[in-house]
Formats: structure tokens, sequence, C-alpha cells
């Protein structure tokens, strides 16, 4: 990086954005989607929006 | 978001079986697979214009993909080669250690292998008229070629009570992935004589407990059924089924072989055609999917709503007399009134810990902010520019500690430092290194 790192600016954001609900958590796993995944989800979801907004 | 994330491309209309519990459109008993062409030229199009939306993944599905060997092979090669995830929906009969063997083959990331039963006769019974010794023998080809896989059984009341005889079979052959899924409602043909009630369904479920618990194996269901029909003890386990929830026209699609567009496998309403108007047409059509204005009234004040998303819509709407999507799901009970929430694993940091990017990185730009994916992990999360471009540095440097990462002490015990951190581990954007 050209510049120091400005970590407090960093943000991780709602997959799909502005909804009343967070959906955030989302991994894009939906049906038959084939084989094992390694995807994240709410359980361990670090993106503090609220899931119970 | 301006396309999807994943996408199923049903690449012919062509099965060499004739399942009577399948979802696919064309799943009646006059139609003629031999009739169908697939036109190879016009899906290696539809593959360039997936490529150009820059979607992370894509689900090769049919039909039976293996009904045109050489075009999967084209496919996977081109899509591995553009970055972008693959994985093969099949019922793997017309598999050859030829084709396993092939170069092209270390771009596919996974099989979702289906399988109705190990019962020769009911396999017989639930595939048209398969083999069930031969679709063994391509199990074990497959299996041993070391590629991922899972076996998959759609369940309905045919094969109900075999789900624990067929995982334990399955077990003794060395698999150790198995999903059985409720038979869905094929909304051309749909089969109500054979689709499980709630109490069946909840049968399947303890089932698959029980295969997790007793076996060992990982287990799995590969559609979104309702939460709320799932035992609370069951509900506040971790597993996989749990977070799967309908993403049709949100993160996903389908496309088909002529490259009509629609939001899942199973629904039959067109949207647009990919080769024959700009995609943001089409896409922008779905907006009542990403809306969620399909969802039941009775789901809005349920605490799984956003694990959940109310089961499926397309079963859902074949059921409505009124042959409405905004239906209840038959699978759906009452609202959840009870908190679901799963304690977090607490990830703590220090300063000597390195870290380094979880794989191959897949991105793309969403007017002011980024989608990023690892390869064949299915984590696409969105982020802001600035730590975008602090992704891409890790991409540079490869391995590095957390303290030479921070600069200092001082920014290493940050809030904002360990909150990012904290968050690309969980996201698996980032895994620790040695």
């Amino acid at each position: 990086m050209k510049k120091k790192p400005d970590f407090d600016k960093m943000e991780v954001l709602r997959l799909l954005g502005n909804g009343s609900n967070c959906y955030d958590c989302d991994d894009g796993n939906s049906c038959d989607s084939g084989g094992d995944c390694d995807s994240s989800d709410c359980d361990n979801c670090d993106c503090d929006n609220g899931c119970d907004d | 978001m301006k396309a999807p994330i994943t996408v199923q491309l049903e690449i012919t209309e062509k099965c060499n079986f004739q399942c009577p519990h399948c979802y696919h459109l064309d799943n009646d008993e006059d139609r003629c697979f031999l009739n169908f062409q697939t036109d190879k030229k016009r899906v290696m199009e539809i593959a360039k214009k997936l490529v150009g939306l820059k979607i992370f993944n894509v689900i090769l599905t049919g039909g039976e993909p293996f009904m045109e060997k050489e075009l999967v092979l084209d496919l996977v090669e081109y899509f591995g080669k553009n970055n972008i995830s693959v994985s093969i929906n099949t019922n793997l009969v017309l598999l050859t250690k030829d084709f396993l063997q092939d170069y092209r083959m270390v771009y596919v990331k996974s099989f979702l292998v289906s399988c109705p039963s190990c019962d020769k006769k009911l396999y017989k019974t639930m595939t048209g008229n398969g083999n069930y010794d031969v679709f063994e023998k391509k199990l074990i080809f497959l299996k041993d070629s070391k590629l991922r896989f899972s076996v998959n059984m759609v369940v309905n009341r045919k094969n109900l009570s075999d789900i624990r005889n067929t995982a334990k079979h399955l077990l003794s052959l060395g698999i150790k992935k198995f999903g059985a899924t409720p038979m869905a409602l094929n909304l051309l043909c749909p089969d109500f004589e054979n689709f499980l009630q709630q109490q069946e369904v909840i049968q399947l479920i303890q089932d698959l407990v029980w295969i997790h618990d007793e076996l060992g194996m990982s287990v799995d269901i590969f559609e979104a059924i309702p939460k709320c029909i799932f035992p609370v003890d069951i509900l506040k386990r971790d597993f996989h089924f749990l977070k799967r929830k309908c993403q049709a026209g949100v993160t996903t699609m389908a496309v088909s072989n002529n490259g009509d567009i629609r939001p899942c496998t199973h629904n039959i309403d067109n949207y647009g055609n990919i080769l024959e108007e700009e995609f943001s047409l089409s896409w922008n059509r779905m907006n009542d999917w990403r809306k969620r204005v399909y969802l039941p009234d009775e789901c809005q004040d349920c605490k799984a709503l956003n694990l959940c998303a109310g089961g499926c819509r397309i079963t859902a709407k074949g059921f409505s007399s009124l042959n409405d999507p905004k239906a209840k799901d038959p699978w759906m009970t009452e609202p959840i009134v009870c908190e679901i929430k799963k304690s977090q694993e607490q990830i703590v940091l220090s300063p000597e810990m390195c870290v380094e990017l979880n794989g191959i990185i897949q991105h793309r730009k969403e007017e002011d902010t980024y989608l990023v994916g690892i390869k064949n992990k299915n984590n696409v999360t969105r982020i802001n520019e600035e730590l975008f471009n602090f992704i891409l540095y890790l991409q540079k440097v490869d391995k590095s500690s957390l303290i030479k990462l921070a600069g200092d002490v001082h920014t290493f015990k940050s809030l904002g430092f360990q909150k990012i951190i904290k968050s690309l581990l969980s996201k698996k954007i980032l895994k620790i290194g040695g």
C-alpha cells in the first residue's frame, strides 16, 4: 500500500445493502449449490449489523 | 448488486434418466430426450457473458451435464481460467475415468451427485430405468479421484424409509458427505401423491441428525426448507442445512442453454435472455425477488426470517389454489418466537500470529464498494475501497505477522484493526498461517 493503512476506515458491509432486515450474512449458498462449502454465516459473522433488526 | 454471485447453468435438456421426482421443468412422461439438441456454440456464448458479468460461482447442471462431456470440459476450463469456481450436478452414470483424468478437471471445485437409493430396485424405479451397480462403480471412480463431492438423495414417499440404509451403505464405500433433500414440487407436473408431509420432513431431518451423530457423516439438505419445521433442539445446533435459504434472484439465478434467465431452476417464469438483451434489463426485472415481495405475511414477525426467507416460494406457489408465490410453504408451521442465536467462537489475536489470504481472490466492483471472495470457498463479502486496497496489499505480501501488518502495538490493539482482522478471519478471507 502506498500509504499507511487506516484500519478505522476499513469496513465489511452488508452483502445485499440496505433493507430493514439484515441479509448480510448471506453466503450465496442457495439450493443445489453443489458439493460442500466453507461458507461463513451468521453464527460466526462479525459484521455487527444487528441481524435481528 | 449488478449481477448474481452464483449462476446455475443448465447446459443441456438431455438426460439419461427420467426421474419422476426431478424438478426439471421438462420432466414429464412424454418427454423424449433424443429430440433435444444442445447448441454448444450458444452455450459457450452464454459462458462468455457470465464471465463478463464477473460472477463468482457457476454450477453446471441440466438435464444431465455428462450427456455433453466435451462441452462440460470446455466450460470447466473456460470458467476456471477466468477465476470462477465450477461445480457440477450429476447422476454420475455417464462418468468415465478418462473424464476424471482430463487435465481440465483441475478447475472443478466439487460435484453434487444424485443417488435416490442404494437399493437396486428402488434406484431403478426412481431413475426411470437406472442400474445401481453402474452408478456405484462410477461413484468409486469419483471417490478414488480425490475430487470433492457430496451425494444427495432426493426424498419422496417412495424412498423416505431408505435414508439411513442409503447413508450406511455409502459410508461403507468410504463416502463421508451425504445429503437428503425433500422433493420439491415441479410446477409443470406436480407429484402431490409422493410429496412429503410435514411429519415426514421432520422424520427426514431426524434421520440426517442420526446419520451425523451415529455414523459421523457430514450431512446437508440441498434446498431451502422453512426453519420453523425444524425441532428447536436441532435448530440450535450447527448444521449446514440450517444455513440454506432461498437466494433466487438475489444472489443466484438460472440460465438455460438458450440463454433464458430465471430466478432459479424451479421457477418457470422467464425474465429475459442473456444473449438477446442488455443483462441489466433482465436482472432489474428480478427486483421483485430482491425486494422479497413474495415473503408470506406470516413470516414477517418470525425470529428466523433472516435465516430462512420463507422456504421455497415455487413449491408454495404450486400448492396454492390461487397459484400465489406469496402463499405459505406447505412445510411452514408457526413463526419462531424464541431466539435461536448460537454462541460465537471468539477469535483471540496475538501480535506474532501470521495471517495470509485463504486462497485465490475473486472480486468485482459494485458502484462504490467491492465484492470479494476466495475461489471455491463460497464466502463472497462486500467491503469498502479502503479494505479492498488492504486485501490487494495482502495479495502481494503473501504471509505476514499481525504486528507487521498493524505497524505498531498501539494499532494492533486498536478496535479498528482487531475488528477488521477478526472479520476477515471469520469470513474466511484470511486464514491463520504457520
